[in-house]
């Protein structure tokens, strides 16, 4: 399981430079452990907003962005899938129903 | 849903009765109450004949009596469908939702024990104090447990005490030998009864280990009721002409007074008397396997000899202390060899109960040959 | 704390709005074929206008297209808002000390009555109360209270009522046991539901009740009261995760209102870690393996029983029997094999989740994390499959309870309609899509990044196409008695 450490320990070398390494860490508030460094960044941000600090912050912005462009193309997939369901159930009704 | 629940929880310490101010808003949503009893699963595959119904249920006697000529009996039963038949049509009576219990009357003569089959039923009618609460015929049945009775579905109010009248309005077949005249007046049979759940549920009810299969559930001997079984074909008077089977029927033809018989039969000479010069052609029909009285049909008889048509006549329907209910009619002459062929113009009109419904319709013709 | 373009916010009510649509369209389609298809028996009953696999795959792609839609929802505060809403009424300790009483009362006097009625009354089902009570008031009706009110029946307990008063927990529970012995509990009572007969024969069902009151009082006296009805009483654990789909429930001593389902969703503050060492589930509802079980559990036995219970399952079984195997260890194969189906299906979805997504978390933490959505499927397919059954018997129910120590006449039920069967085809997908939106709240709950949550999912929305399907088929086949059991 992960590590549940309370006291806040120093932040390693991967959590300082954010996009640069996909090392992972430990979260210094937490301490939850994740594979990748902007799971991390992305997990402080959301959890602990009120401890951070300026950098940590930016980060977090950018790593948000970051994934806003990710999520736009999934929902555009998604879109896609949702309306060839629609029309191909449409036409299998036309089809199949009466 | 949730203020439904709500509802129902208030209706719960109410009681039923406040169950009925609701009925009305369910009858909008498409709900209806029906008894949940009102058309139990039947055998699959009934033959076309008697059958062992999938469930069979007792009854218990709430008094017998005797006014006039007549015996009559009340006794009841949990309310359960049956059909009624007329022509060849089959109408089914499912238990409604109000009925309360099986009512059924037996009606025999008091000093023969022979059962009455009446066309037109008894009217029974229940009253509590003064005050009616129904009345309805209770027509001629046929059951493999009570043989030949009359009785119908009867809604009562509640538990507790009621009269019960069975009124027979006499009997209007053709009646023959010390039958005659009697049961010309209408006569009413009263009860006092006290109806409980209690005491109806301890009214066995069973499910046969062979349902379906051919054959029946031997009737209920109860408490000096009689349950209308046909007399035993070798008491009865006349030549034996044979036995046959239609519809699942049994038909047993006799002749009395046969030309140049040899009146080896038992009381032939008493019945020729009785039935005076002329023959007399007659049927005694039954069920297969309980042999009870098949009331209320009618049959034709055509005679011929050596190929001509002789005699063609109805089977009149007719209650005779010796020969029981039968349908017989006289003939010009009767010889040894002569072919009688009885046809089933109209089907048992009885109306009947599971393991019944499915025979005594479709009957055809038979042919008995009297004997040298 | 970065600010949620606005632009978001209305992309996902606009969505959300759409949901609604599509998914209404998508059901109406669903509901006219399987309105024609399902049919109650009536002589005026329609013939199939749509095959059978294109109304099971209609649900299928209902669920999926759902899923996908509830992922378009990625406003993390417009999540939380929504499972967190609450209202709560000032504290009421002594209305609900009340309450308790009185509900102990009756609930000890229902016992009572349902053991007295069970010997003593007429053997005939249909109007004995203990069977009518049991099956149609407890089975059928307190549970669909329970997840669509609240639970009533730590109120209700008789069993609690008696133990609490008694000296008791002599033996401390272990507590690695967890709730396994409810699973097998409930496995027990399903068991002996179906293949006894003991819905039928009221005489053995008041043995029945009445050793189990005398093994329930027993364990809880031995064990202490709130180990055992927390985790060993079949029954208790039953309620009280039904219990938990539902919108009304005693928070210290408030009663509180939330949506329906949302509470299993969980509380986001609490580090798992602490939660899980206080023995509190931080999701709200499952916080172990036998849990998961229990849910699976729960999901299973309405669909087993609802397929002995088609021709189609008949046949099935008397083919098995043909072959030589004895009937019951037919029935008792499907069931238990078919749990372990279930199980391994919900199992092998969490391991694909886990071995897919960049996580630190375990396969076995997300199948617990994951699993109180089932409870609201397992909502869903109860009302499904008994709401028309308890409606039904409503006038039997109310007769029995007027009129205790008597029975009526002539017993009463309503006969349903036939939009019934399309209600029931609406249950089964409500259940489906409150769960997605539940397991789309925990996944958000669970992972900081937003694709990751969604592409959590994926593997679930599989498994649950799957249940949707099979218990769509299941409610739309005929239905007939099981051969072999009494």
């Amino acid at each position: 399981m992960e590590n549940t450490t309370t006291e806040p320990t120093e932040p390693t070398e991967a959590t300082r430079t954010t996009g640069e390494t996909t090392n992972g860490g430990t979260c210094r508030v937490c301490g939850r452990t994740f594979p990748e460094t902007r799971l991390l960044v992305l997990h402080r941000g959301v959890r602990h907003p009120s401890v951070l600090t300026d950098a940590e912050r930016e980060a977090y912005r950018e790593a948000y962005r970051a994934e806003e462009e990710e999520i736009r193309s999934f929902r555009l997939r998604a879109l896609v899938v949702l309306v060839v369901l629609y029309f191909g159930f449409l036409f299998l009704y036309a089809g199949f129903a009466g | 849903m949730v203020s439904y629940f709500t509802r129902r929880q208030v209706l719960g310490t109410l009681g039923s009765g406040a169950l009925a101010g609701t009925a009305g808003c369910l009858g909008t949503l498409g709900f209806e109450t029906q008894s949940a009893w009102r058309d139990p699963p039947l055998v699959e595959n009934r033959p076309d004949a008697v059958y062992v119904p999938a469930i069979t249920e007792g009854m218990a006697m709430f008094g017998r009596t005797t006014v006039g000529p007549y015996g009559v009996a009340l006794t009841y039963s949990y309310p359960h469908r049956f059909w009624t038949l007329t022509g060849t049509e089959f109408s089914k009576t499912v238990v409604e939702s109000e009925d309360s219990v099986h009512l059924m009357a037996s009606l025999w003569d008091a000093e023969t024990n022979t059962v009455l089959p009446v066309d037109s039923g008894v009217t029974v009618e229940v009253t509590r104090d003064g005050e009616l609460v129904t009345q309805e015929v209770a027509y001629p049945m046929l059951s493999q447990q009570m043989g030949m009775h009359y009785g119908s579905n009867y809604a009562l109010d509640g538990e507790g005490d009621y009269e019960v009248s069975v009124r027979v309005g006499g009997v209007s077949l053709r009646r023959t030998g010390a039958f005659e005249g009697r049961f010309e007046t209408p006569e009413t049979a009263t009860f006092d009864v006290t109806f409980d759940t209690d005491e109806l549920y301890d009214v066995p009810i069973e499910s046969p280990e062979n349902p379906g299969s051919r054959g029946a559930i031997p009737p209920m001997e109860m408490m000096g009721i009689p349950v209308g079984r046909a007399p035993d074909p070798e008491s009865l008077p006349g030549d034996h002409l044979g036995r046959a089977t239609t519809g699942d029927a049994v038909f047993h033809a006799f002749a009395v007074g046969v030309d140049g018989g040899d009146g080896a039969d038992d009381g032939a000479d008493e019945a020729a008397a009785r039935f005076g010069d002329d023959p007399y052609l007659y049927v005694s029909a039954r069920t297969p396997y309980n042999g009870i009285v098949l009331p209320m049909m009618g049959l034709s008889a055509t005679l011929s000899r050596d190929g001509e048509t002789v005699a063609e006549t109805e089977l009149a329907r007719t209650l005779d202390p010796e020969l029981g209910y039968h349908y017989g009619a006289h003939a010009d002459s009767v010889e040894p060899g002569d072919e009688l062929r009885v046809a089933v113009d109209v089907p048992p009109q009885v109306a009947r109960h599971d393991g019944y419904e499915t025979a005594f319709v479709e009957m055809g013709p038979t042919t008995f040959t009297v004997p040298e | 704390m970065t600010t949620v373009p606005d632009t978001d916010r209305l992309l996902a009510r606009t969505l959300s709005a759409c949901l609604a649509l599509v998914g209404v369209l998508l059901l109406a389609r669903g509901v006219d074929a399987s309105n024609a298809a399902v049919g109650l028996g009536d002589a005026s009953r329609d013939p199939l206008s749509v095959p059978r696999w294109l109304y099971v795959a209609t649900g299928g792609a209902t669920i999926g297209a759902s899923a996908l839609l509830a992922s378009f929802v990625t406003d993390r505060r417009l999540v939380r808002r929504i499972h967190r809403w609450s209202v709560t009424t000032p504290d009421r300790a002594t209305a609900r000390r009340v309450g308790v009483a009185a509900g102990n009362a009756l609930g000890l006097g229902l016992l009572a009555l349902v053991v007295y009625r069970g010997f003593a009354g007429p053997q005939i089902p249909t109007v004995n109360l203990a069977v009518v009570f049991v099956f149609a008031g407890m089975r059928a009706g307190l549970t669909m209270f329970a997840y669509l009110v609240g639970n009533a029946w730590p109120a209700l307990n008789p069993w609690r009522a008696v133990a609490r008063r008694l000296p008791n927990g002599f033996v401390s529970y272990p507590v690695r046991v967890g709730r396994w012995p409810a699973v097998a509990g409930l496995l027990a009572l399903v068991w002996m539901e179906t293949t006894t007969g003991m819905t039928k024969r009221p005489e053995l069902l008041a043995s029945v009740v009445l050793a189990y009151s005398v093994l329930t009082v027993v364990g809880a006296v031995v064990v202490g009261v709130g180990p055992w009805f927390r985790n060993v009483d079949p029954v208790s654990v039953f309620f009280r995760f039904y219990g938990r789909v539902a919108p009304l429930s005693w928070d210290g001593g408030t009663l509180r209102l939330t949506l329906p389902g949302m509470r299993l969703v969980g509380d986001d503050d609490a580090s798992e870690g602490d939660a899980a060492a206080d023995g509190v589930a931080a999701n709200g509802a499952v916080d172990g393996p036998s849990d998961v079980a229990f849910a699976v559990l729960l999901v299973w036995e309405l669909t087993y029983s609802g397929f002995v219970t088609t021709e189609r399952g008949a046949t099935v079984v008397r083919a098995l029997v043909d072959v030589g195997l004895p009937p019951l260890a037919v029935y008792g194969g499907l069931y238990l094999l078919g749990f372990a189906a279930f199980v391994g299906a919900y199992v092998l979805a969490a391991r694909v989740s886990a071995s897919r997504l960049q996580t630190h978390r375990r396969a076995r933490e997300l199948a617990v994390q994951f699993a109180p959505p089932l409870l609201v499927i397992a909502a869903g397919y109860h009302l499904a499959h008994y709401l028309a059954f308890f409606v039904s018997l409503t006038p039997s129910l109310a007769a029995v309870l007027a009129a205790p120590l008597s029975t009526p006449a002539n017993p009463l039920v309503l006969t349903l309609p036939s939009w019934v069967s399309a209600a029931n085809i609406v249950f089964v997908l409500g259940g489906h899509l409150l769960a997605i939106w539940v397991a789309h709240s925990t996944a958000y709950r669970l992972f900081p990044s937003r694709m990751q949550a969604i592409r959590s999912q994926y593997p679930f929305v599989v498994v649950m196409m799957g249940y949707t399907a099979a218990s769509l088929w299941l409610i739309s086949l005929p239905t007939s008695p099981p051969p072999f059991l009494p």
